[in-house]
């Protein structure tokens, strides 16, 4: 693993749990962590699923090292496709991207850690020829778990 | 008849549905068909949560793939029952169904059925070796799976 | 119904290997696999390349395919020795897929890509510049298909 994602490593796994999109409709959230491209990057695969599990939104992103040492991140999505995002400063355990789609968009999308085994997953999107000042309406909002299966008692 | 690898080859991709548990709790399932083993197995990636994902009833991961002697096998690993052989059972087209024992001796037996150009049913019960062999009314995990086509189309 | 993406690029689903010969004269061992993701939605390419003799890596990499609205493919891209790159589809034969973009530093990469009788060829040059120069050297690999993966119409897709 190279340096800069060194400190994502600690993620690596399956993650799950609710959240809510803009106009306020639940939706489950599953994500994997794993370490991709030969051990030189992290692929982040994310689906949001409503209803009767019809999948809302998917998306994949790859966060690799540049030559230069700095992070930047690729990926595609169902709804906006594909996205090039830029990490944006932020403490040890926070990983804040922005970056704009082919779609037309500008997103920004963070996963903070709030505590060992929790992710709290935020993303918005707005149009990229936005005003200034423009806010954007809302966005999609989940508290991820990592994953522990259920085992049967006694076992 | 007998199935072979590419028999399944049209289910590879991503499945979801709600349906029940075997002990009768709702679940809501998310399977994956992937080409394995450099097209010559099918691995399958299954998880039955609660329908609010906080609990992970039951994730299997499998491979299906030819032993030597033609016959196809699933080797599996359940959060349930740990490390599992699956034997495929001679079916009709469009229907895959596996069955074999675990460790701990537990009977189980699951099956894909094709019901329509894009529905799976899926169906699977296990129970103690020697148990009672279940009839058509006993309580089996079963849920109707759709192609996990993403709900809008890239806007790209 | 399989997605455009898929209806167009079915027959490139699965794992290729070859040799490859790189612009600056090294010679390896490529790979490539190309996955259907969501469904058909888009194509994940994961590259890598190894010394023939000792296996050791030389390059990876990892991108995605998908259709613009006017139905071009859009190609994210990452290499480990070349950073992160969008390539858009430009105007070549039906059977190839020609695809250029703007590389750090004021360099433009170009792509090459067909698939027939299950061979794949794969040429990319580096050029400075807004164009790709024809007289650089160039990388070029043929791969012939892993396995007997036969193509999969699925519902699925």
């Amino acid at each position: 693993m190279s340096n800069p994602l060194s400190r994502f490593a600690g993620w690596i796994g399956d993650w799950a749990g609710q959240g809510e999109v803009a106009d306020g409709t639940e939706i489950l959230f599953r994500m994997q962590v794993s370490s991709s491209v030969e051990g030189n990057a992290l692929c982040f695969h994310m689906e949001s699923w409503v209803g009767q599990m019809q999948l809302l939104h998917g998306l994949r992103l790859i966060l690799a090292p540049c030559p230069d040492g700095t992070l930047q991140c690729m990926g595609f999505s169902t709804r906006f496709g594909m996205v090039n995002l830029t990490p944006t400063p932020d403490d040890e355990d926070v990983l804040a991207l922005a970056g704009p789609a082919t779609g037309g968009m500008q997103i920004s999308f963070s996963l903070i850690q709030q505590e060992e085994n929790t992710l709290i997953a935020t993303g918005m999107a707005r149009p990229q020829d936005a005003p200034p000042g423009f806010a954007a309406s809302g966005g999609t909002h989940g508290i991820l778990r990592r994953v522990a299966p259920w085992r049967p008692p006694g076992s | 008849m007998n199935n072979g690898i590419a028999d399944y080859l049209p289910w590879v991709g991503v499945w979801a549905g709600v349906g029940d548990t075997q002990a009768g709790q709702q679940t809501a399932i998310r399977t994956d068909f992937v080409p394995a083993l450099d097209g010559t197995g099918l691995q399958m990636h299954f998880e039955a949560w609660d329908t609010e994902f906080k609990t992970l009833y039951h994730g299997v991961r499998a491979v299906l793939a030819p032993a030597p002697s033609g016959v196809l096998r699933a080797l599996a690993y359940s959060t349930i029952h740990g490390p599992l052989l699956l034997e495929l059972t001679p079916d009709d087209e469009g229907v895959m169904a596996l069955a074999g024992e675990s460790l701990g001796r537990n009977h189980i037996s699951v099956t894909f059925v094709q019901d329509a150009p894009a529905e799976l049913l899926f169906m699977a019960f296990w129970r103690p070796a020697g148990g009672n062999v279940p009839d058509g009314d006993d309580p089996r995990m079963t849920c109707r799976l759709k192609p996990a086509t993403p709900w809008n189309s890239p806007t790209v | 119904m399989p997605t455009p993406l898929i209806t167009r690029f079915a027959e490139w689903l699965g794992t290729w290997r070859g040799k490859c010969e790189f612009s600056d004269g090294r010679e390896g061992l490529m790979q490539f696999r190309l996955t259907s993701i969501f469904n058909g939605e888009a194509i994940q390419v994961e590259t890598a390349s190894y010394v023939s003799d000792s296996g050791a890596p030389m390059t990876r990499g990892s991108g995605f395919f998908s259709l613009d609205r006017q139905g071009r493919v859009v190609n994210n891209i990452y290499a480990d020795y070349l950073g992160f790159a969008v390539l858009v589809e430009t105007p070549d034969d039906p059977e190839v897929l020609s695809l250029e973009g703007g590389l750090p530093g004021n360099r433009t990469l170009a792509v090459t890509m067909s698939v027939a009788d299950d061979l794949m060829t794969l040429s990319s040059r580096v050029g400075e510049g807004y164009k790709s120069a024809a007289g650089r050297p160039r990388t070029y690999t043929q791969m012939r298909r892993v396995g007997s993966f036969p193509r999969a119409e699925g519902v699925a897709e």
